[in-house]
């Protein structure tokens, strides 16, 4: 009895000194710490997919990611399957991805679940090797379980979250409207050692009180992005108007509901100073009033003229400029990519990439169109041009179904979901799969506007990729 | 002379209960090795049947009346001994057994209720019987007995006094009823249920898998469970329990029964009270501290505060026994009342303090049954229950606060540290004005009357012919007000909701009773009514007043064939809906649970194939043995899943950040899976007992949206322990410190393989291998009164888990003292 007890310790402990042995291999003079910056050259390009639910919810499961060469991803032959192969990100419903500049890197913050709101960062080794650095962030006291945030400039990450709260007579039905306050919360992430830097909490949002009277109200913000000199963040609003002269209906819960009314002040950005997260203001842009809170994916762009280049995403079809360096709308630029994309019909910017030297690259789908569709942008000249080799760009799996449309159940739409187009150099990456079908990673030499057709994409029922970093 | 004492055997393959005013009994007289004894002399006391055991032992008695009494049994060899003996069946197989030693006074009662068991386990339907005599005097909840049950699971979300899920063979969710004497469960509000119900206040626990019989017909397809309340009415006693043990945990319960045998005017009081802090250690993966940077730790080894769970209750009952007008008849209330507090979501995200539920039920009930109601052959089972109960939820903490530090010297939550604010400072979160912990300050009161009304009358044709014709009417209404906004509560839609469920049955024997039969079929409708708030005009309220009736039919039926001695096999299948409920469409708010309003009812074909069979050579040694083939076919399937509200247009702002739960429609689904027991008894010592069971609840869905064959088609659905073992042992010593005392030792152990919680495997969305050991001895002081009891649970201080990453107790130690006095009156 003693005797195999101490043969039990023994043999643990030769496993210990086995273990210890095989992580000191791995820290090795070759091998590269797990985090910090991003300081390497690109390696890989990883590539997102997400799946259903245990309901057979599309895209709404989790996500899961796998890394490619860039030679792979250049190979039309070479097979992806992130679905069955990835490695699966941390988080119950679809994660919200970003990635480091070169790809090193790849960030989330689970979205709900049993740790959503948690924040979490991958080093990228290559196929489903992805290394979870363990620097776990919980910015669910600050942002709740699903977070709402992007890079907002290299190493740094902002997550933001508004709403608003409407003050009326009584409660019930048939009560007048009052006054309404929307309020915002943001928190400043540092990406390179992951810890927050700065939050703020359940600031007013600045409308005036002529505003507020009249319903004006933001119930929700998304898309913060940073100036060049990093002293302004910009975040995009969801501005919504309550009809002040309807009295209030009732919900099946007992709750007041109320009409809305169209807002007249424009496309609304939240700016505040940065690093203080003070001194909040609300700027309007003449040119548009469709909001510009986008959905999972970054629609605002920095470039290198100081412009912050916002699309009205993801239901109009401009891209606005603000100056980054005075704060304000640029209200003589207005690009409508309906001019040159549209036809007769409207167009819905669903993600778009800034490239460089005035480019860029814009997923849309086109109102009563099936298909979802991409064009090159020059953001200079304002001129928009639809590039073609996409196989299957007709496809309804992009644009997505009603349940009436698709014979009962409703089919969700790649392009809805659609987080990031990936950049290395001129090239854009875009992986586009109808939601259910194999597709390719596309890859788009920017200046030249030539669509090469690269690796295909394996996908499964009620899965799409959703991302290139 | 030698002295003999006699023992009456448990084998008892008797027929259901059939509405016959004269029974047989038939059996073996035997010695310990089984050897016949003839020439043994059986009177029936107070009659004058009288019999001589045959040269095979055998003896006959035909013709018995219905009643209670003493079978007198006397030879040459041994002392004349009296039997005590309840005919109200028949006994096929009474054997009685002549031992030359042992102490044993007759435990009429467990012979009784062994042949209920045995009687229900081979009926046909694949159902399991758990007696709680032994585990009533252990310190043992009846959840957890009902966990150790083959192809039970039951999920708790924490410790003592929290939701608890239950998963028969992978059914659950609403898929399964709980019943209390054939009573949803429900009617008795919140604080009386399973969680709180002590085992010596249950006769019995039924589990149905799949298929139910039509007395317990209802909105269900997986199974159901059946509490049966104590119901024996035979000596006047009184037993009582006290225990305390880890996490401040201390219960009490006493009952009490009294009959007067000149008039059976009868009398059974019980209540108990339960306490627990619920403070037990955390240290998993999801046992986090949050520092003020954001930056998480992991492994944080803290206790679980703000989780205390105190119950109490009581139970009154009065009426008749075994009167010329009355098998039972009982008028009864049932008062009970619990506070628990919350301290987490549906998850350990972020801890809670501050709020908690409040639970109370005034219940009034009726009980009638009567065989041979005015003629013969018929009999009337009437059990009506009235209940008034209440749910209060509070919230009105709003500041937000982190678990306590490993290694910081307390228990108790921190205020939580936020990360630098505009000034760069670091302090603990402002307070909210109008936040509670989970979301909006909430003072919500919801008040439920429900009228449940179950009547069974059957009809016997002939001999081995039944035909039974059952109603259900349920009538529900409630009033929720919220107290934190008075003038909102006039605003809140309530809905009323009429039930009313009808079930035929026919039952026949054939082949000399060795082929059983049951089939039924089952008609439910539904009718609700939304007292739905429209406007106020001076000061009154108007209604729009919806109505919405739904209904559904379902059939099936049963076969057990006793195909050899001792061997028998069972059939059982049903084919039936399940309407969605008011719980599936309106939600709960009180339990975080969302409306569905696009829920659709729920298709269920069940089929079971099983088997028993009992191996006994000698007396010594005997071996049960039971299987069970099951395959279930769930169409539109209703399952519970923590979700947030999806992004609608204009109401993006608040409902989205919280933890939730909704009742979905999971396409199509199949189980398919078998459940096993052994059990080895020896000597009446030794009792052993492992079971199983292990399923594939797949995804059947074929084509995806677009037509495409789907991908997840036959994979394992998330969220589904589909393979659980149970074993224990059971030891019993006799003249252990003290003559005649005895010494029961017990070994429990219980195993649920890893289950992922999403379509694909990860470390960090996979329940973890759960396996525990539970340890406990049982004294009984020669007396027979006193019962000293001490259990060890989880010994081994495993990390448990059922529910998205909450983790359940480690090791704890209880102590109970059990006191019975029997006889006080006689």
């Amino acid at each position: 009895m003693k005797n195999s007890f101490l043969k039990t310790v023994l043999f643990g402990s030769a496993l210990a000194m086995g273990t210890l042995v095989g992580c000191n291999k791995d820290n090795g003079p070759d091998t590269i710490p797990p985090s910090g910056p991003d300081i390497w050259d690109r390696q890989y390009i990883t590539l997102t997919a997400t799946f259903p639910d245990d309901e057979g919810t599309a895209g709404n499961g989790g996500t899961r990611a796998y890394a490619i060469t860039p030679e792979q991803a250049a190979n039309p032959n070479f097979e992806v399957d992130a679905l069955g192969k990835g490695y699966t990100l941390r988080s119950q419903r679809t994660a919200r991805v970003q990635g480091s500049k070169n790809g090193n890197f790849l960030y989330n913050i689970q979205y709900v679940g049993n740790d959503g709101g948690i924040f979490n960062k991958y080093r990228v080794n290559g196929a489903a090797a992805f290394e979870d650095t363990r620097e776990e962030l919980d910015t669910e006291p600050i942002l709740g379980t699903a977070p709402r945030w992007v890079v907002a400039a290299e190493g740094i990450g902002i997550g933001v979250y508004a709403s608003s709260k409407i003050e009326a007579s009584g409660e019930g039905a048939d009560a007048d409207f009052i006054n309404v306050k929307s309020t915002a919360s943001i928190a400043v992430l540092n990406l390179d050692n992951p810890e927050i830097t700065r939050q703020t909490q359940n600031f007013t949002i600045p409308f005036t009180p002529e505003q507020t009277l009249d319903g004006y109200q933001i119930g929700r913000i998304d898309v913060p992005v940073l100036n060049a000199a990093k002293t302004k963040i910009f975040i995009g609003c969801n501005l919504t108007r309550t009809d002040v002269t309807k009295k209030s209906t009732l919900n099946s819960q007992g709750n007041q509901a109320w009409s809305t009314a169209t807002n007249q002040l424009g496309t609304a950005t939240l700016v505040v100073d940065y690093p203080s997260l003070t001194n909040p203001k609300l700027i309007y842009s003449s040119n548009s009033i469709v909001n510009n809170h986008s959905y999972r994916t970054m629609t605002q762009h920095l470039a290198e003229d100081g412009y912050i280049y916002q699309a009205t995403a993801n239901s109009g079809s401009q891209i606005l400029r603000i100056d980054g360096a005075t704060g304000q709308y640029d209200n003589t630029y207005n690009f409508d990519l309906k001019t040159d994309l549209g036809g007769g019909s409207n167009i819905s910017i669903r993600a778009w990439r800034y490239i460089k030297d005035g480019e860029g690259i814009v997923l849309y789908t086109i109102t009563g169109t099936n298909g979802g569709f991409v064009a090159h942008v020059d953001l200079n000249s304002r001129t928009a041009t639809k590039l073609t080799g996409f196989d299957n760009e007709t496809d309804s799996g992009f644009s997505g179904l009603t349940a009436a449309q698709n014979g009962g159940t409703a089919l969700t739409g790649t392009f809805a979901q659609f987080q990031n187009i990936g950049v290395v150099g001129n090239k854009a990456y875009i992986p586009l799969t109808p939601n259910g079908k194999d597709g390719n990673l596309y890859i788009i030499d920017v200046p030249t506007k030539t669509v090469t057709k690269g690796a295909k994409l394996k996908n499964a029922s009620g899965s799409f990729y959703l991302g290139a970093y | 002379m030698k002295q003999f004492y006699l023992v009456l055997l448990l084998f008892m393959f008797s027929l259901p209960v059939f509405a016959q005013n004269i029974f047989s009994i038939k059996g073996k007289v035997h010695k310990e090795n089984g050897e016949p004894v003839s020439h043994v002399t059986l009177k029936i006391e107070g009659t004058s049947l009288e019999t001589v055991s045959d040269e095979r032992g055998r003896y006959t008695f035909e013709n018995v009346p219905q009643g209670k009494y003493n079978l007198l049994v006397s030879s040459v060899e041994i002392q004349p001994k009296k039997l005590a003996l309840q005919v109200n069946k028949n006994y096929p197989d009474l054997h009685i057994h002549i031992s030359p030693k042992g102490d044993l006074a007759l435990d009429e009662v467990r012979v009784q209720r062994n042949t209920v068991k045995r009687e229900m386990e081979t009926s046909g339907f694949a159902v399991a019987v758990i007696e709680t005599k032994e585990a009533s005097l252990r310190n043992l909840t009846t959840n957890e007995l009902l966990d150790r049950a083959v192809g039970v699971r039951v999920r708790q979300n924490g410790g003592e006094g929290a939701p608890i899920e239950y998963n028969l063979n992978g059914m659950s969710g609403s898929t399964i009823g709980i019943f209390i004497d054939g009573i949803e469960i429900s009617t008795y509000g919140s604080s009386f249920n399973l969680n709180n119900i002590p085992p010596a206040m249950i006769e019995r626990i039924e589990v149905y898998k799949g298929v139910l019989p039509a007395h317990l017909s209802g909105n269900y397809i997986g199974g159901a469970i059946n509490v049966i309340m104590k119901k024996d009415a035979s000596a006047n006693n009184i037993t009582t329990a006290v225990s305390y043990g880890s996490f401040n945990t201390y219960r009490a319960d006493i009952g009490g029964l009294y009959r007067n045998q000149k008039n059976g005017l009868t009398a059974r009081v019980s209540g108990f009270y339960s306490h627990s802090d619920n403070n037990y250690e955390m240290w998993g993966k999801f046992s986090k501290y949050t520092l003020s940077t954001g930056r998480v730790e992991r492994y944080n080894r803290t206790r679980r505060p703000n989780d205390k769970f105190e119950t109490v209750g009581g139970r009154f009952e009065f009426g008749f026994t075994d009167v010329k007008w009355a098998d039972q008849f009982f008028l009864g209330y049932n008062i009970s009342d619990s506070y628990k507090e919350i301290p987490h979501g549906l998850t350990m995200t972020k801890p809670y303090l501050g709020r908690f539920n409040e639970y109370q039920a005034n219940v009034l009930s009726l009980n009638y049954n009567k065989r041979d109601l005015l003629i013969k052959g018929l009999s009337l089972n009437v059990n009506a229950v009235h209940s008034m109960r209440n749910t209060y939820l509070q919230d009105t903490v709003s500041q937000k606060y982190n678990w306590s530090k490993e290694g910081s010297g307390s228990d108790q939550l921190e205020l939580i540290l936020a990360p630098p604010n505009s000034e760069g400072e670091v302090k603990p979160y402002p307070h909210q004005p109008g936040k509670g912990q989970q979301d909006d300050a909430v003072m919500l009161d919801s008040y439920r009357t429900i009228t449940n009304i179950r009547s069974n009358l059957s009809y016997t044709l002939f001999s081995g012919h039944r035909i039974s014709l059952n109603h259900k009417l349920e009538n529900s209404g409630r009033d929720d007000k919220d107290l934190l906004r008075p003038d909102r509560s006039k605003w809140i839609t309530q809905n009323d909701v009429l039930t009313n469920i009808w079930a035929m049955n026919y039952e026949f024997e054939a082949l000399n009773r060795k082929l059983k039969t049951n089939i039924f079929g089952k008609h439910a409708t539904i009718k609700t009514t939304q007292n739905k708030p429209i406007r106020e005009v001076n000061g009154v309220m108007e209604y729009e007043r919806p109505v919405s009736e739904r209904s559904n039919q379902g059939f099936g039926g049963t076969i057990s064939y006793q195909a050899i001695q001792d061997g028998f096999i069972i059939l059982s299948a049903e084919k039936s809906f399940i309407m969605p409920t008011d719980r599936h469409i309106y939600g709960e708010p009180e339990n975080n649970l969302l409306p569905n309003t696009d829920i659709l009812p729920e298709l269920a074909i069940n089929y079971n194939l099983g088997g028993r069979y009992g191996i006994s050579h000698t007396d010594k040694h005997k071996i049960n043995l039971y299987g069970n083939f099951f395959w279930r076919n769930g169409y539109d399937k209703i399952t519970l899943q923590t979700r947030v509200d999806p992004v609608i247009e204009g109401r993006e702002a608040q409902v989205e950040d919280i933890q939730v739960s909704q009742y979905v429609n999971l396409s199509k689904t199949q189980s398919i899976g078998f459940e096993g027991e052994i059990n080895y008894i020896y000597d009446n010592k030794l009792n052993a007992m492992l079971n199983f069971s292990k399923f594939n609840s797949l995804f059947k869905v074929a084509l995806d949206e677009i037509g495409n064959p789907h991908s997840l088609y036959d994979m394992q659905i998330p969220n589904e322990p589909f393979f659980t073992i149970n074993a224990n042992i059971q030891y019993r010593l006799d003249n252990i410190f003290q003559q005649k005392s005895v010494l029961n030792l017990y070994y429990n152990t219980g195993y649920v393989a890893p289950f992922n919680t999403i379509w694909f495997d990860s470390d960090w969305f996979t329940t973890p291998t759960q396996f525990s050991h539970d340890i406990g001895a049982s004294y009984r002081f020669p007396s027979s009164k006193l019962v000293v009891s001490a259990d060890a649970k989880n010994i081994l201080n495993a990390e448990m888990y059922d529910n998205f990453g909450v983790q359940k107790p480690g090791r704890a130690f209880y102590i109970k003292l059990n006191y019975t006095i029997n006889n006080f009156n006689k």
